[in-house]
């Protein structure tokens, strides 16, 4: 079995729309982008680079994977998450992509939750979604997500897509880590089982 | 000139619940909290309830909340406390001085959320952030005005 787990930047109010740039993702209007770049720092950076050498593979939706395609074959191996990103499997839910020139890249076929199930049956560490709003809801309604990790930044959106939108089947988690970055980001970790 | 303080209980998915099991950490909070208050607001629709008042004054605002709220603040040194019971109406977000939101490891899909949708962009600054035993992550933080956006290098 291989461990699924999804890391994502959440605004205190549950937003995971374009944290990254102004213009990553305006879909539905969306005008707040951008909204994580007060708060990166040192200790950031080392849980990110100590989450992704855990992976086996990579698992994203279209919007990140083309965000990481075009930024990450072009760093080189030794860097913390260009190394693991371009080295190993990257699964991508597509409706509209079939090719890529990206080393690695596995489209999956038919029902996501289906070929994500037979992917975690596999043997292995870890399976990670690293942003992928759309596909994460997707997967958490279908309960295949073991574990979340959170960076709970201190910003309330009032509009965006939502982790947990309404309709997200309600379950009980169970907070395995908490931690508190310099610039006052909130670490949350929580397992499903 | 008083402060507006909010206490809500929240799920992970920012539904504002009713406190449930009160563990040791989440007890002395409370506690702690409760000792600042110099009286207590209550909003209908926002904040049907209040805490053991202990003696000190409860306010129900029943008109124009921005105008009552602002002359209760000058009237009070100490803190105005609110405690959530349902989603907060922008103007009472805008005369929010500091918010303490304990987050519940549980989502529920469905119910009325502390920010809801056309809440104000907000940012806000960390006063402490820590975890109980029972995995409840006690936030307090001091409202410090509209948000910082950029592109992440």
């Amino acid at each position: 079995m291989t461990t699924l787990t999804a890391t994502a930047y959440v605004s205190l109010d549950g937003v995971v729309q374009a944290p990254g740039t102004p213009s990553e993702d305006p879909r539905d209007g969306f005008d707040l982008g951008g909204w994580l770049y007060p708060y990166h720092d040192a200790v950031m950076a080392e849980y990110t680079a100590d989450w992704f050498s855990r992976a086996d593979a990579f698992l994203l939706g279209r919007r990140t994977y083309e965000i990481f395609a075009g930024r990450w074959p072009s760093v080189g191996g030794s860097d913390p998450i260009a190394g693991p990103l371009n080295s190993l499997p990257k699964y991508v839910a597509s409706r509209t992509l079939t090719r890529s020139s990206w080393q690695g890249t596995v489209f999956l076929r038919g029902d996501v939750a289906t070929a994500v199930a037979e992917l975690k049956a596999e043997p292995g560490r870890e399976l990670q979604v690293h942003g992928s709003g759309e596909l994460l809801r997707t997967l958490t309604a279908a309960g295949l997500v073991d574990e979340y990790r959170l960076w709970v930044l201190p910003v309330v959106l009032g509009r965006g897509h939502r982790l947990f939108p309404p309709g997200t089947p309600a379950r009980t988690l169970w907070l395995a880590e908490h931690r508190v970055t310099g610039k006052g980001v909130s670490v949350q970790v929580y397992r499903t089982v | 000139m008083g402060k507006l303080t909010v206490t809500a209980f929240l799920t992970l998915d920012g539904v504002v619940r009713g406190p449930g099991v009160i563990d040791r950490e989440m007890r002395a909070a409370l506690a702690r909290w409760r000792r600042r208050a110099a009286a207590f607001l209550q909003v209908k629709g926002v904040s049907d309830e209040c805490p053991d008042r202990g003696g000190l004054p409860r306010h129900v605002v029943t008109g124009d909340l921005i105008a009552e709220v602002r002359a209760l603040k000058a009237r009070y040194d100490g803190e105005l406390q609110l405690h959530s019971t349902g989603s907060l109406p922008a103007a009472l977000e805008d005369l929010v001085e500091e918010y303490r939101l304990l987050v519940f490891p549980a989502v529920l899909g469905e119910g009325h959320r502390l920010f809801p949708d056309g809440a104000l962009p907000l940012a806000l600054c960390p006063l402490s952030t820590v975890a109980t035993s029972t995995g409840v992550v006690i936030h307090e933080y001091a409202a410090a005005g509209a948000p910082t956006l950029g592109a992440m290098a």
